[in-house]
């Protein structure tokens, strides 16, 4: 260490120095609810999961499993004896809100993705998650986190985007520091942040910048402002060693990792975790239970790792998918797009969960369901993904947001998926 | 500055239609309101009794008006009796932003200069009535304010004038949209009578995306929630561009139409047509009113997207497109010759080849088309390319066959673009990218697939030709000769390769097919759906939305050929799969010798009977090979029959244009916005048409020749790459869904090509001994904002603090390596610090280096320095500067030692000032912080030793001229390192940093404005604000480590090892091979640190503290704001 600096003396010498605080930037601590969605990317077969179907007679097979097997129920959750859906659903079906014969209003993948994550079919309208870090905790480092897949934001948030390379974070997010030794004297080196956020507000302020050029500058300043507790976050990632190992299809066990930590630290609020490869139009049974067994261990991993962290109370999972697959193999054994998929929100300790939507009929196809009671009614409604966001929006306190009001969904029947009884 | 020079004087089309989009919503219904009612005054002050009285005419309240709304604001002159049947001329001022402007007789307004005989009327020889009405503005003000409103007239045989003594005052507010707000009847009207009934029903048959009328300019959308308000938009634009009577002459069956008569004249449909014309000639293109008083005439004028838009200086487009495409600085030479337009196009021209232009392709190409995140580019498992199977196969025997594959697939997933980049880099039509005959191979791939192409020995794996496959076999051409259980048979030909590969450009690019693969039941619609989007502009997953009606669906009789709710997107999408038909699910060329249909289709499992019959090529269940509404039926060579469909297409232009938006730009292009409610909509709307008619005019570039250099060349010229600044915000909200601006976020490619090219430094990135490059910029390529081609496929556009923070890791870890770097070479040699020395520091009057001649303690040896000095007190600084140990553990075996006997100085005058080694007052009071250890102390024997650090002592200087300095020293050596001792000696001035100005201090503010002017394309004069700054904390970080602990004579923490280029273009050859060696059968250097790490000492040692101060300076220049944009 050196001795006593000049050099913050020297500094408010200067004409810009000052014209900034020097502190006052740190966040409000986030104490809401974390909010995390995994998208099972290229469509998974529900009949397969969460809303089982059986054979029936005069029909094309929908499933192979229900040649020699029977749908199992875990408390009032149906489950499909399928890959290792059982200790899935048995460990988790107290916490967990299955809502079936969601119809996603199209057979395409990009155009599923959208409005599973959306709420609608056409672009324009952000994730929830985005919109909820937005709405409680825009200031955070990596407010929003996303792995991939749909992640839209509609401007309101910067989306922390980021891929294989987790791994390597913990050592990149400390500046100046090689271990705990600086490159510079750290004061220096704040000295030097500093002048930057002063020229960048400075320009920002005084020059007629194009709106793409402002909104550059405003993004790394507001990078600036908020970057600092990145490097205590940097302490709590695991070891190089301690990652999960990749799987087949993805790395769900490293985001779900990634993502608790930083949840922990307090640097983020939401995530979009994803696991591709559910696109099964040949093989679809070894395909999902593959992908199904890796989906259903991640998310497993996710929650076990919020327990260790402390956290599984404030946390609120999302699974879903692009639309879900026919109810009927294909002669390559596969199975093609089918619109009529699922939802699972997941959440521990609440009374609207150990709850089932049956949404959908034998042959998949979506049916009316009482909005009130949520069970089959004639004089109900069929169930589309802008209802499923819109009950999330209620639930989370977003609807009334003023940030949010500027993506309503037009006369949604309201869908009492969160009721308390 | 360059300004625009080409203003918009007439409305452009995106404008108009979003006037006319405003379906509905929020209006009002326009109503008049008065503003102010003013008794007149006259110019000679005489009395009057004339009466004004303005109004606004608005859909907004008079007081709530915005930059949005639609404003008339007109003006009834009640003459006073005596001036009722003369004729006058009529004068109006308006005064905005504090400057006046007059109104002119076209309508527009001009600057006046406040007199009296500037003032022109706008309307003469008016014949008075008892009201009189005249309109003074119509439109939109294109910025907010208050607009102060002045009116006149003059009767003919007065020389008064009768005016409003007071102004008539209105407000404007900033709009946070560009939304009009009035309720448009004709968008009504087309809702409630055309939408459903006659455009969905007739006209979308074909004036639809990839329908019959495609190359129509009348488009519509098939039903979604706003496709009413599209259409009608499209509608009004096709009237705008044609005319009403070609539309319904058209719908009646005439002018050629090619659907014939849709609907007779006594139809409701016709008659609701001619409403919805009549209504849209009543709507009137707007006026935007700004009053900027810019040089160029200011006043009532038109505008648009890009009207308001100031453009960046010629050399700052030219150094950012120097940079993207050759990651370089532009030279002197191409700097000086850029003194216009023409010569900036000249000069971006000239960029546009050699091996950094092919990886900026090679990079945009892999943005758009993804094959690196192909898995499995060609399926080695299978025997076609017999010769890379057989040395696969032989692995067990030949490790290398592994090697070969990977490489060979490596090329393959960079072939796309290298065809690209062949193609543009030689001028060659563009259309070529589909229709090439050949594939792009590099030495390996022409090796194994056996191309025809030519490649000398020494040509390294970077460098692709045109090659065609001559190692490609079918099943029937092989024989297997050694069955291996658990892995790959060897085969030998016994027949021939195929002749004549059909090569069809990206068509039949490996990576391309690899990366969309097909299934059975897929049967080649994702390579279809991505022809489409990528080289005809059409997303066909978005030309359609899903009927919600499950029951529509649910026939099993081969819907996509027969449910209209299914055709309506493969009728367009499966021809374009059948002229995939020879290509399977392995990328092979028919694999099975016959065909590449699926085994489930022509063999069913379940023993039903398969369509299927000998000979064929395609699935009789669906639509034949063909492009819209041409057949292909020749059999061989189907894709590029495709490819020859696809480019004579016109919209192969606009999507060619498309294609290449956000390489060069650096921000998406966006999608067409699709419901009208949205927040923001008529922004997104008119961001959307602007690009679009941008891509439109880019596109037209590209010539009779298909020259893709002149559309570059137009888009490196364009707004869209050199926006810097507005002259008004008028379009500042669509400005902002487009991220409008020449700032472009380098990606890690560009950033890591930038700091190479720039510092020299290559972080974190290693090199192999075969030649290949680890390097954690692509590592981290998606923390880095960029993307992994397969999760992550779109770049981020704007920092978030994540990256920002990993950025600021980038920069710390470079800054010091780029000095050492820099220090490390003559200043005459050095690319950035190039003004100073090591010894240019803001306090130094006088500084030395010297090596002392002594070989023993006993070797007394006198050194001197010259230092011409004014009067003033200074301080002399001696400081060991080599000083080392060789410690056991315990104690130094070896160690160099300074031994001092004393030091004179010696003054102009010849007065002598002598110091004995051993006195206390050329030693630091316990300053030190070594352990408690000093480097430096007395010794019994009346000398000073040093172990290292320095000696210190105050000279006050009382006379003017040449001072001496004379040291008596001896030194220790080591025997195993015999070099001498080295020493620094330096006169400083013990002034206050800040307040010098010495030479040294101008050169390094010098310095610091060249840096700006290298690292950010920024000029700042040494005497600027911004230097100043940059300066102090030169001198902060000088002065911290000068008042250190005398430990620091290197950096403090440098990782030179972060830079893996660091020794070898520091050292010579022979130096790192000295302790480079390579493992057997590896691929990566094992490094003899003790011997490297005394090699490359020298460059970080830092005796005086300058270039740890250097360092600070750097890391706030690679940290900066303007080095991580481009």
């Amino acid at each position: 260490m050196k001795t006593r600096r000049d050099f913050l003396k020297l500094a408010s010498l200067a004409p810009l120095a000052t014209a900034f605080p020097l502190v006052g930037e740190a966040a409000t601590p986030f104490s809401g609810k974390f909010v995390v969605t995994v998208q099972a990317r290229g469509a998974w077969d529900v009949t397969c999961f969460c809303d089982p179907k059986e054979n029936q007679r005069g029909e094309l097979p929908i499933t192979a499993w229900s040649k020699n097997d029977e749908t199992q129920t875990a408390g009032n959750i149906k489950y499909a004896p399928f890959a290792n859906n059982e200790a899935f659903f048995r460990k988790y079906a107290d916490r967990m809100l299955v809502i079936n014969g969601v119809d996603s209003l199209t057979n395409s993948h990009s155009i599923g993705e959208t409005v599973n994550w959306s709420g609608r079919t056409a672009l324009g309208y952000p994730t929830l998650t985005a919109m909820y870090s937005a709405a409680y905790a825009p200031n955070l480092p990596m407010s929003y986190v996303t792995f991939g897949g749909f992640n839209r934001t509609e401007n309101l948030v910067r989306a922390t985007q980021l891929g294989w390379s987790v791994n390597n974070i913990a050592e990149l997010l400390r500046p100046n520091y090689d271990n705990d030794r600086s490159m510079i004297d750290s004061e220096l080196w704040s000295l030097v942040k500093q002048l930057h956020k002063n020229d960048t507000q400075s320009l920002i302020e005084s020059a007629p910048l194009t709106a793409g050029n402002r909104s550059a500058r405003e993004a790394y300043l507001s990078s600036l402002r908020n970057m600092d507790p990145l490097g205590e976050f940097a302490d709590m990632l695991p070891a190089r060693d301690e990652w999960e190992p990749n799987s087949s299809n993805g790395n769900l066990k490293q985001q779900a990792q990634f993502t608790i930590a930083a949840f922990k630290a307090g640097v983020s609020a939401t995530a979009d975790l994803t696991q591709g490869g559910f696109d099964s139009h040949e093989n679809n049974d070894s395909e999902q239970i593959t992908n199904l067994n890796e989906l259903t261990a991640g998310i497993d991993y996710l929650w076990e790792a919020a327990e260790e962290a402390g956290i599984a109370d404030r946390l609120l999972v999302i699974v879903g998918s692009d639309f879900s697959r026919t109810p009927y193999y294909n002669s390559a054994q596969g199975k093609d797009h089918w619109s009529v998929g699922s939802y699972l929100i997941m959440e521990k300790g609440k009374a609207y969960t150990n709850r089932y939507v049956d949404g959908s009929d034998e042959g998949q196809n979506a049916i009316k369901v009482d909005p009130e009671t949520l069970k089959p009614s004639g004089f109900g409604t069929k169930m589309v993904t802008s209802h499923v966001h819109t009950a999330l929006r209620d639930y989370l306190g977003l609807s009334n947001s003023e940030l949010v009001s500027g993506f309503p969904f037009i006369d949604t029947q309201k869908f009492n998926f969160f009721s308390n009884t | 500055m360059r300004a625009l020079k080409s203003l918009a004087l007439t409305l452009s089309r995106p404008a108009l239609a979003a006037s006319l989009l405003a379906l509905g919503g929020t209006g009002f219904a326009a109503s008049t309101t008065p503003i102010a009612t003013i008794e007149s005054a006259t110019t000679d002050g005489s009395a009057s009794s004339s009466v004004f009285q303005l109004s606004v005419t608005s859909g907004q309240l008079a007081n709530a008006l915005t930059t949005s709304s639609d404003i008339e604001l007109s003006v009834s002159i009640a003459p006073q009796r005596s001036h009722r049947g003369l004729v006058g001329d009529v004068y109006s001022v308006v005064v905005a932003d504090g400057k006046f402007f007059k109104l002119t007789q076209d309508g527009s307004y001009s600057p006046w200069d406040g007199s009296i005989e500037d003032l022109t009327p706008f309307a003469t020889n008016q014949n008075l009535a008892s009201t009189n009405s005249f309109t003074l503005l119509d439109g939109k003000m294109a910025a907010p304010g208050s607009y102060l409103y002045f009116v006149a007239y003059g009767v003919e045989g007065e020389s008064r004038l009768l005016y409003t003594p007071d102004p008539a005052q209105f407000a404007v507010t900033e709009s946070s949209s560009l939304p009009d707000d009035s309720t448009s009847q004709a968008a009504e009207t087309f809702e409630a009578e055309l939408e459903t009934a006659v455009v969905q029903e007739k006209c979308i048959q074909c004036h639809v995306e990839g329908g019959l009328a495609r190359n129509s300019s009348l488009q519509f959308q098939r039903t979604n929630t706003a496709s009413a308000l599209n259409n009608f938009a499209a509608l009004s634009a096709f009237v705008e561009e044609k005319g009403a009577d070609l539309l319904l002459a058209k719908i009646t069956g005439g002018e050629g139409h090619a659907g014939g008569m849709q609907l007779s004249q006594d139809s409701d449909g016709y008659q609701a047509f001619e409403r919805v014309l009549a209504e849209i000639n009543a709507l009137e293109n707007p006026t935007y009113y700004a009053f900027n008083g810019a040089g160029d005439g200011a006043g009532a004028r038109q505008a648009s997207f890009l009207t308001e838009v100031t453009l960046e200086p010629r050399a700052a487009t030219l150094r950012r497109a120097t940079l993207l495409l050759q990651g370089r600085l532009p030279t002197r030479l191409e700097q000086e010759a850029v003194v216009s337009d023409a010569t900036l196009r000249s000069a971006l021209r000239n960029l546009m080849q050699g091996p950094a232009f092919r990886e900026f392709i090679v990079t945009s190409v892999n943005d758009r088309l993804l094959t690196e995140g192909s898995s499995n580019t060609l399926n080695t498992a299978y025997s076609h390319f017999l010769k890379l199977h057989n040395h696969k196969a032989s692995e067990s025997i030949n490790d290398t066959g592994s090697l070969v594959e990977g490489k060979v697939h490596e090329g393959l997933r960079r072939t796309s673009g290298e065809l690209v980049a062949y193609v543009i880099e030689n001028e060659l039509p563009y259309s070529e990218i589909l229709t090439a005959d050949y594939m792009m191979m590099n030495n390996t791939m022409n090796t194994w697939l056996e191309g025809t192409a030519s490649f000398s020995p020494d040509e390294g794996d970077e460098i692709f030709k045109p090659s065609v496959v001559q190692g490609y076999y079918h099943n029937d051409a092989l024989e297997e000769v050694e069955f291996r259980e658990n892995s790959n048979s060897t085969y030998r030909a016994i027949g021939e390769p195929l002749q004549n590969f059909p090569h069809a450009g990206l068509l039949t690019d490996f990576g391309f097919l690899s990366r969309y693969p097909t299934t059975a039941t897929n049967r080649n619609r994702a390579r279809a759906r991505w022809t489409f989007y990528h080289f005809l502009g059409i997303d066909i997953e978005k030309s359609s939305q899903r009927p919600t009606d499950e029951a529509s669906l649910s026939d099993r009789n081969n819907p996509t050929m027969n449910n209209p709710n299914c055709t309506v997107c493969h009728a367009l999408l499966d021809p374009v799969a059948g002229a995939f038909q020879n290509w399977d699910e392995d990328n092979f060329y028919r694999g099975n010798g016959t065909d590449a249909l699926d085994g489930f289709y022509k063999y069913p499992q379940d023993g039903s009977r398969s369509p299927y019959r000998q000979g064929d090529l395609w699935y009789r269940d669906m639509r034949a090979p063909g492009l819209f509404d041409q057949k292909i039926t020749e059999r061989e060579t189907t894709l590029r029959s495709l490819a020859e469909l696809i480019v004579a297409e016109p919209a192969f232009e606009t999507a060619s244009a498309a294609f290449w938006w956000s390489p060069v730009f650096g921000k998406p292009l966006l999608d067409k916005p699709a419901v009208e409610s949205d927040n923001g909509y008529a922004a997104k709307l008119a961001a959307y048409r602007a690009q679009q008619d941008a891509i439109e005019s880019f596109s037209g570039a590209l010539g009779p020749q298909m020259n893709a250099k002149d559309m570059l060349v137009d888009m490196f010229m364009s707004p869209w790459f050199s926006g810097e600044t507005v002259t008004s915000y008028a379009f500042d909200s669509a400005h902002f869904e487009s991220k409008f601006g020449s700032d472009q976020l380098l990606t890690p490619q560009q950033l890591a090509r930038k700091t190479r090219a720039l510092t020299g430094v290559a972080w974190r990135t290693r090199p192999r001994p075969s030649g290949r490059e680890d390097s954690y910029y692509d590592e981290l390529a998606v923390l880095l904002g960029g993307i992994d081609s397969e999760a992550v496929t779109s770049r981020a556009i704007e920092l978030t603090p994540t990256m920002a923070s990993i950025l600021m890791t980038h920069a710390t870890e470079s800054a010091c390596v780029a000095v050492a770097r820099q220090f490390a070479r003559p200043a005459g040699e050095r690319s950035l610090l190039s003004l100073i020395e090591e010894s240019t520091q803001p306090q130094v009057d006088a500084f030395e280096q010297l090596t002392l001649p002594s070989k023993n303690e006993n070797d007394w040896q006198t050194v001197a320095m010259d230092a011409e000095l004014t009067p003033g007190l200074r301080e002399v600084a001696l400081t060991f500067t080599n000083p080392e140990c060789d410690w056991d553990g315990s104690q130094c075996v070896e160690q160099r030692v300074l031994w001092i006997s004393s030091l004179t100085v010696i003054a102009p005058s010849g007065q002598r000032l002598t110091y004995q080694g051993n006195d206390t007052r050329i030693y630091p009071s316990n300053e030190w912080r070594n352990g408690g250890n000093q480097n430096c102390h007395t010794g019994g024997d009346g000398l000073g030793h040093c172990y290292g650090g320095e000696i210190k002592f105050e000279l006050n200087a009382r006379e003017s001229g040449k001072y001496r300095i004379e040291a008596v020293l001896a030194g220790r050596l080591m025997p195993s390192k015999p070099e001498f001792l080295e020493l620094a000696f330096a006169v400083k001035t013990k002034a206050p940093i800040l307040s010098l100005s010495t030479p040294n201090a101008q050169l390094i503010k010098k310095q610091i404005s060249q840096l700006y002017e290298k690292l950010h394309g920024t000029l700042r004069a040494p005497d600027s604000d911004e230097v100043a700054q940059v300066y102090e904390i030169f001198a902060a970080a000088l002065l911290a480590e000068q008042e250190g602990d005398g430990s620091d004579w290197e950096f403090e923490n440098c990782q030179v090892w972060n830079d893996g280029y660091y020794d070898w273009d520091l050292l010579s050859k022979e130096e790192v091979e000295s302790y480079k060696s390579v493992p057997p059968g590896g691929d990566w250097y094992q490094d003899d640190w003790r011997i490297k790490g005394q090699l490359l000492h020298k460059f970080t040692q830092d005796p005086i503290g300058t270039k740890y101060a250097w360092t600070a300076v750097m890391m706030y220049m690679l940290s900066h704001y303007d080095y991580l944009h481009e």
